[in-house]
């Protein structure tokens, strides 16, 4: 592939509430600083490999390129949008909200 | 309207307890995801971009003020406060929690409403003309013929596994306002010479990634032989289409290999082979339900009310709205309005609980408890008398409802897109917010005239971008969006896809790009000329000189 390599980390999403966790060496955290990030690709497929298989608490393990530092920031828009965990404009029509965090 | 007998009722119910069941048995992990996603499908859940999003059929766009009302507690208990209606007639919850939606489905069966057939391989939500039962050049009420199929094809056990999604699309007017011509199947009402109600049947409609107009298969089937010969269609799909390549598999792609004569003459074959013993009778059938759909009891209204011509004399807002989202109800001293959900800036289709409670009272008080969802994404309160026009309009006022702009360049449709949606390439909903921006000025939005903006996310074209009079399709080249734009897409009579006008723009450039598209068609413009007409006598070329002079 000629394309540079950014490093990546594990994401997925909560089987619960649906919103996107991060992994973190030890276990799934809803805070994108907390993740581990890899730089080698292998260590990446195969952490990605053994969550996938295991899953259970959490739905789609998938990985995602980042700009490491100073807290992982996902490169592409799509990973942008979900990490912050809400549509890129102020959707919440004003006076909504009781689950709204 | 329509009401559940008990069948129904006990069937809905016996769905939800289902899939509570289901839902439990995921949640303490004896079924595994491969296993549950199908079952969720089937009710309606998506795993989106954020959350789960929870699908909710609203047949042929049809509802009362109870069940709005509920829609409201439904956001505001178990999401976000608010909604999102579809280009499917249907509305979308952003936010559930998994272990939540059981009650949300119990919620929505207490009012006659359920999530079922919203997603999956199935025959979808059947869609029709949001002026059913309003419009003055309309045969009958098509919602009958809508609920007929609705009814047949609720867990048709030969037609619950398609090779793919499929849908069917009623209009019984002259104007075509269903977008018959862009579904798997559009059905038309018609009388033969006679006086014999029957159907003209097109076959191969559809957008997403190969989009085609329908084809004739019967310019006229008699009424009683609607569902047999819907089935012997179906037949032949389920036999002879593409279930290899999900791209392929869609009806449109078989009728198009097959050419339309040679698919009609084995739906003819199949049709004449079908053993009808059994079949339930139609005739008796469409009775029953005509009876849900008959006309309502109009309280009498004056049908040039005095107060309302001083109104409309001392509000230029408000004369304005009528205007505009005025539509001429059959009978005397009523006006359907159509409440438009794009305020500008706003989210397409997005209503907060508090609008949906407004809606539920608007209805109530002024349309004789009915509203309709149009496949435009906005609401139609279908029975207003003149004489309420000005209350209405105060009350809609006071909650953001009163957009002046039915069909006008605001009114822009536009699908999820990236800020929700999986399958996303772009972002659509903000492309649609700076347009609307742009082009904020009331009165050169009157100056344009009609002119319909339709934005799709992706390929699967949920925002209608090929039948756009200006259709707006988000791509994704190498990571960054890229916009490609078509021009003289129709959805209605004189359907046609629209014809790119050549390479994409980058997401910042696209209002401006459309401000061209305008500019160039107010220069072209004939007196009395619509957007389509001028496109069509003039063509593509001085369009893509406009946008793209000093491109070489
Ligand atoms: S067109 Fe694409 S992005 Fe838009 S809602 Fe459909 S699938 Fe999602």
């Amino acid at each position: 592939m000629a394309r540079a390599q950014h490093p990546v980390i594990l994401t997925a999403q909560d089987l619960i509430e649906g919103d996107a966790v991060w992994w973190t060496g030890t276990g799934w955290s809803r805070n994108l600083a907390h993740a581990l990030v890899y730089n080698d690709p292998a260590a990446a497929d195969a952490a990605e490999a053994r969550l996938a298989a295991e899953e259970s608490r959490v739905v789609g393990v998938y990985r995602v390129e980042v700009d490491p530092a100073p807290v992982p920031r996902p490169i592409l828009r799509r990973e942008a949008i979900r990490a912050d965990g809400r549509p890129s404009f102020a959707y919440r029509p004003q006076g909504a909200a009781r689950r709204a965090a | 309207m329509y009401h559940y007998d008990d069948f129904d009722a006990q069937l809905v119910r016996e769905r939800v307890a289902q899939f509570r069941d289901q839902v439990a048995r995921r949640l303490d992990g004896s079924l595994t995801e491969e296993e549950f996603k199908p079952l969720r499908l089937m009710n309606g859940l998506y795993l989106q971009l954020h959350a789960y999003m929870l699908r909710v059929a609203i047949p042929y766009g049809t509802l009362n003020s109870r069940q709005m009302r509920q829609l409201a507690m439904i956001s505001e208990r178990w999401d976000r406060g608010y909604g999102h209606f579809t280009t499917r007639q249907n509305i979308q919850f952003n936010w559930p929690r998994l272990a939540d939606v059981p009650d949300m489905l119990d919620a929505l069966a207490e009012v006659e409403m359920h999530a079922i057939q919203s997603s999956g391989n199935c025959i979808r939500n059947v869609t029709s003309d949001p002026f059913a039962g309003v419009a003055a050049d309309e045969i009958e009420d098509p919602r009958i013929t809508a609920e007929l199929l609705r009814q047949w094809s609720t867990l048709h056990p030969e037609f619950t596994f398609l090779g793919r999604k499929f849908k069917i699309a009623v209009s019984a007017a002259r104007q075509d306002r269903a977008a018959i011509r862009v579904h798997d199947i559009g059905l038309e009402v018609r009388r033969d010479a006679a006086g014999n109600p029957g159907y003209r049947v097109l076959v191969g409609g559809g957008q997403g990634r190969t989009p085609m107009i329908a084809k004739e298969l019967r310019a006229f089937l008699p009424r009683a032989d609607l569902l047999a010969y819907l089935e012997a269609v179906l037949r032949v799909y389920n036999l002879m289409g593409r279930r290899d390549n999900k791209f392929k598999a869609r009806i449109k792609i078989l009728v198009h290999e097959l050419g339309i004569e040679r698919f009609g003459e084995m739906v003819e074959s199949e049709f004449e082979a079908l053993d009808r013993s059994e079949e339930v009778p139609v005739a008796a059938e469409f009775a029953r339900i005509a009876r849900h759909f008959a006309p309502p009891d109009y309280p009498p209204a004056e049908d040039e009310p005095e107060a309302l011509d001083r109104a409309l004399a001392a509000h230029s807002d408000f004369a304005d709205w009528v205007a505009r989202n005025g539509f001429a109800h059959r009978e005397p001293g009523y006006l359907a309005v159509t409440v438009s959900l794009k305020p500008i800036g706003g989210a397409p289709g997005d209503v907060t609980a508090e609008q949906m409670r407004v809606l539920a009272e608007a209805a109530e008080r002024f349309s004789l408890g009915e509203l309709r969802v149009t496949h435009e994404q906005n609401i139609v309160l279908p029975h207003v008398r003149k004489s309420d026009l000005f209350a209405l309009w105060h009350l809609l006022r006071g909650h953001g409802l009163d957009t002046a702009n039915r069909g006008l360049i605001t009114d822009i449709i536009a699908c999820p897109g990236l800020d929700y949606c999986a399958l996303a390439t772009a972002r659509s909903i903000p492309v649609a917010q700076a347009i609307s921006e742009r082009f904020a000025d009331p009165a050169r939005q009157r100056e344009i005239g009609s002119l319909s903006i339709k934005i799709s996310g992706c390929i699967n074209a949920c925002g209608h971008h090929h039948v756009g009079a200006i259709g707006i399709l988000g791509l994704d080249r190498a990571g960054v969006e890229s916009y490609q734009i078509t021009l003289g897409g129709d959805p209605a009579n004189e359907a046609s896809l629209g014809e790119r006008t050549g390479p994409g723009f980058p997401f910042e450039q696209v209002p401006e790009v459309v401000e061209q598209i305008v500019d160039t068609y107010l220069a072209l413009r004939m007196p009395g000329e619509g957007f389509l007409q001028t496109y069509r006598r003039v063509g593509m070329t001085p369009f893509r000189e406009a946008l793209y002079a000093g491109a070489a």
